[in-house]
């Protein structure tokens, strides 16, 4: 047998080294093909696969003719120096977070499965770097192309707009993987100076800065739109013209109206792109435990991802305030299963806490400035006073809140079913009823929810002093709204537990079994709804005809639709806890 | 082998840090000089040397932390080399990386294949890999040696623990590396594949191989190691043969007797 590698002249092994690579990237794109086809062979496969389809379609299609045509033809075009500087914001916009996502990713991210085998392997750096942006790329490619026919329906030129924005797109993981290995460097040279920066935390600070950044830029202080009314002063101020002027090349191809303006620019950027994908590639930095690190805590990330909702991907505390987690269920075995899934919140609770608390106060905020904004344009419709506007805008963020914070926060955290997946043989080996471990396990994050919601529905009310029945009933009510949909998607995961993780195989079926999944939920929680507020409805009318005062009409008919909702809440974690019975270890063991 | 013995094969290129082997083929097959790796503050070997010759096979062993893994993989060109210097065929891992690793082959504790790969494409893969030519009629022999032929086809995502395992010695063993480096090769295999590992790794030693062995399962060391090193909080604590170690700790031991004689000496 023949051994190049060892028999032939040493200098040219390098050169070969691309040609395992492509072959590695033609394997396994050939294999995600063959995966998502086997997958999609089943019956069930097929209809989620086709479903999927359908609404990635409709997604693309509503890209290309929908929404962005329809708004191009409303809105009247933008002059050319606004269109440069929105052009110029989104791509700053864009680097900005690729850098950011690099302070996460140091060194170059090769998958676990790749990792070894090809550090182990005789392949040049350059090669790895190059073979992991081609790869990049590749994926950038689809996003690219959607970036480009947004950018093309509102440019002055479509051809132009779409060939600027593609390539903008196309340069931004070359920066990214640039970014990531450099800062990996600059870490590993001041680590010796100092322990290990605190990268993760830069990046979430920053991400979280940009988040309220944007919140302002978009209601104002004042609650009204900031950015249209000032956007010429923003535009020509020196300052930020001098920040977003790296920018200037792409954004000028993208807006071009003539060959003339888009020809230089559009050069200049294709040029750079080659520039900086040679430079990446040469650089001269050992990123190998970088690396390592690196694919290492992407793995652990997944793998959390796979356990449950954002706040469940942190890392657990080992002692977190120094205190152990309360018995707040009570001591027998109920209380005991409910105990362990506080201690599961409490112990990942630096992350999850800052998190919570930050989503928490952006949504408020937002609710808040949503309702504002409602509540003023009806007012100014029907004509009605300052002092009702004002009670429309409190009623309305109320509402927000509840509906948007229930919805969010519990499909953040997910401190329930789907982190023990992988403990579902020891669960069903306790000596305790299936409803009583649903309930116990779902019962501390419904707690969690109720208190975040609380906390931001009646914090604002107190601060201004006025605490009127709708914070009141949005408080009592949330409990059982909460329980209800925590309730019905954990007895949905039970009776279908799959899961899906960005960048895994068979998008499109999951997509589509995510559509049925989803619809389901919400046709229960809708369900339970009607029944809850059916009798209350009909008890308010009937004593409005009875002529009760409006004040005791609202209070009977929202005690009984609370006490209704609180059996239908029974009731589903009585289904909840049948799902959990009928559960097969066997068939997902997470 | 002595420890810190000089690098026989290796001189230094006038006016430059370049090294170069002088004759490949008559050099160790493995050569470890003065090898040491810190984690931040963690120590995890330190002065550590030694030598493999070629058809040796090595039993590396030694409680957890010992260095084992980071010695392995640090000979794999995995890790860095920052302390020392570590040659494969006369070849210097830190300086001519591709030429080093392209005569060795790693099989680290978990193998993770790329799971929408079949069996048959980590073949092609490996073989693209080191540039095997002509490699279809050894890689169905290798799949044959390690009851993989009716697998060809099933993707690395389908495999069981040890089916991986399988794989993994099935595409290292492709271009007949001269340096074999294996941690925990037998974890996972079923009573028929682990005699399958241990003859093909003793046939691999035989036709010229260099081995080095990690495990745990002491009876496997002493069954295939020729010679023996223990390390323990990351230095050497022993480097032999398996009589010379009986002869420092007694006749007719055991290398599990030895073992913790020898790790229990260091600690004292």
């Amino acid at each position: 047998m023949a051994r190049d590698a060892h028999d032939g002249p040493r200098a040219a092994i390098g050169l070969h080294g691309d040609e395992s690579l492509r072959l590695l990237a033609k394997l396994k794109f050939k294999g995600a093909l063959r995966l998502q086809v086997r997958r999609a062979k089943r019956p069930a496969g097929m209809l989620f696969f086709a479903l999927g389809l359908l609404l990635m379609g409709a997604w693309i299609y509503s890209l290309f003719k929908g929404a962005a045509g329809g708004l191009r033809e409303q809105a009247p075009p933008p002059d050319e120096r606004t269109a440069l500087f929105v052009a110029q914001v989104a791509i700053s916009g864009i680097v900005l977070l690729s850098l950011l996502g690099a302070l996460q990713f140091r060194g170059l991210f090769l998958p676990r499965e790749e990792i070894e085998r090809l550090f182990s392997a005789p392949l040049s750096r350059a090669q790895l770097v190059r073979y992991r942006l081609t790869t990049t790329q590749s994926r950038s490619l689809f996003g690219a192309v959607l970036f480009g026919v947004v950018c093309a329906q509102r440019a002055g030129n479509g051809v132009y707009g779409f060939l600027g924005a593609a390539v903008a797109m196309l340069t931004v993981p070359v920066l990214g993987q640039a970014a990531a290995i450099l800062f990996g460097d600059a870490e590993n040279r001041l680590a010796r100076l100092a322990k290990r920066l605190p990268l993760r935390l830069f990046s979430i600070v920053g991400g979280i800065a940009l988040s309220i950044l944007a919140i302002w830029l978009i209601f104002g202080p004042s609650g009204a739109p900031f950015v249209p009314s000032d956007l010429p002063s923003l535009r020509d101020s020196a300052l930020v013209q001098a920040l977003l002027a790296p920018a200037w090349p792409w954004a000028r191809a993208m807006v071009a109206r003539d060959f003339a303006g888009f020809a230089p620019s559009f050069a200049f950027a294709l040029c750079f792109l080659w520039a900086a994908r040679r430079a990446t590639c040469a650089l001269k930095v050992d990123f190998r435990e970088l690396s390592l690190e690196t694919s290492a805590d992407v793995a652990r990330r997944l793998n959390r991802m796979r356990k449950g909702g954002v706040a469940n991907q942190a890392e657990a505390a080992r002692a977190p305030f120094g205190w152990t987690p309360p018995w707040l269920f009570g001591r027998g075995p109920f209380g005991a299963i409910a105990r362990n899934e506080l201690a599961a919140i409490l112990r990942k609770a630096r992350g999850t806490l800052l998190l919570l608390v930050v989503a928490g106060g952006l949504l408020a905020l937002a609710s808040n400035a949503l309702s504002r904004k409602l509540a003023s344009s009806a007012a100014a419709q029907a004509g009605v006073d300052s002092l009702q506007e004002a009670r429309l805008a409190t009623g309305g963020g109320v509402l927000f809140l509840l509906v948007l914070g229930t919805a969010y926060l519990c499909s953040s955290l997910r401190f329930d079913f789907r982190s023990r997946l992988h403990q579902m043989d020891q669960l069903k080996a306790w000596p305790v009823g299936g409803a009583s471990i649903f309930l116990a396990t779902i019962a501390p994050e419904t707690l969690l929810v109720w208190l975040l919601i609380s906390a931001g529905i009646l914090a604002p009310a107190v601060y201004a002093g006025s605490i009127e029945g709708w914070h009141v009933a949005a408080v009592a009510f949330q409990p059982l709204l909460g329980l209800a949909w925590v309730a019905i998607d954990n007895a949905v995961f039970l009776r279908a537990p799959v899961r899906y993780t960005p960048g895994e195989d068979s998008a499109f079926l999951h997509m589509g079994r995510a559509m049925v999944l989803m619809l389901l939920r919400l046709l229960f929680m809708g369900g339970s709804l009607v029944v809850a507020l059916l009798p209350g409805a009909i008890l308010f009318y009937s004593m409005q005809v009875a002529d009760f005062a409006p004040a005791v009409a609202w209070t009977a008919a929202l005690c009984v639709a609370w006490f209704v909702l609180a059996c239908a809440c029974a009731g589903l974690v009585w289904l909840g806890g049948r799902a959990f019975d009928a559960f097969d270890v066997a068939r997902d063991r997470g | 082998m002595a420890s810190g013995e000089p690098a026989r094969q290796v001189r230094r290129a006038a006016g430059s840090r370049k090294l170069c082997a002088v004759n490949a083929s008559q050099a160790p097959a493995l050569e470890v000089l003065a090898f040491g790796k810190t984690y931040e503050t963690h120590r995890a070997v330190h002065d550590l040397s030694f030598v493999v010759e070629p058809g040796e096979i090595l039993g590396l062993v030694g409680p957890n932390g010992a260095g084992k893994t980071s010695t392995l993989r640090s000979i794999a060109g995995v890790l860095p080399v920052a302390e020392g210097r570590i040659l494969v065929d006369g070849w210097d891992v830190a300086l001519h990386e591709q030429q080093a690793k392209s005569r060795l082959a790693w099989i680290p504790d978990d193998p993770q294949p790329f799971d929408t790969l079949t069996v048959w494409e980590h073949m092609q893969f490996s073989a693209a890999l080191y540039r095997v030519r002509e490699w279809r009629p050894r890689a169905e022999s290798l799949l044959v040696d390690f009851e993989l032929s009716e697998k060809r086809d099933a993707l690395g995502g389908e495999l069981s623990r040890g089916m991986r395992q399988k794989l993994a010695f099935a595409c290292a063993w492709l271009h007949e590396p001269r340096l074999l480096l294996m941690d925990e090769p037998l974890s996972g295999l079923d009573p028929r594949g682990i005699r399958a590992a241990k003859q093909s790794i003793q046939r691999r030693a035989q036709a010229g191989s260099a081995v080095v062995l990690s495990s745990h399962q002491l009876d496997l060391i002493e069954e295939l190691a020729h010679r023996l090193l223990i390390l323990d909080r990351g230095a050497k604590v022993f480097d032999g043969t398996l009589e010379e170690a009986r002869a420092r700790v007694a006749p007719g031991s055991s290398l599990e007797d030895i073992f913790f004689a020898i790790t229990k000496d260091t600690k004292g």
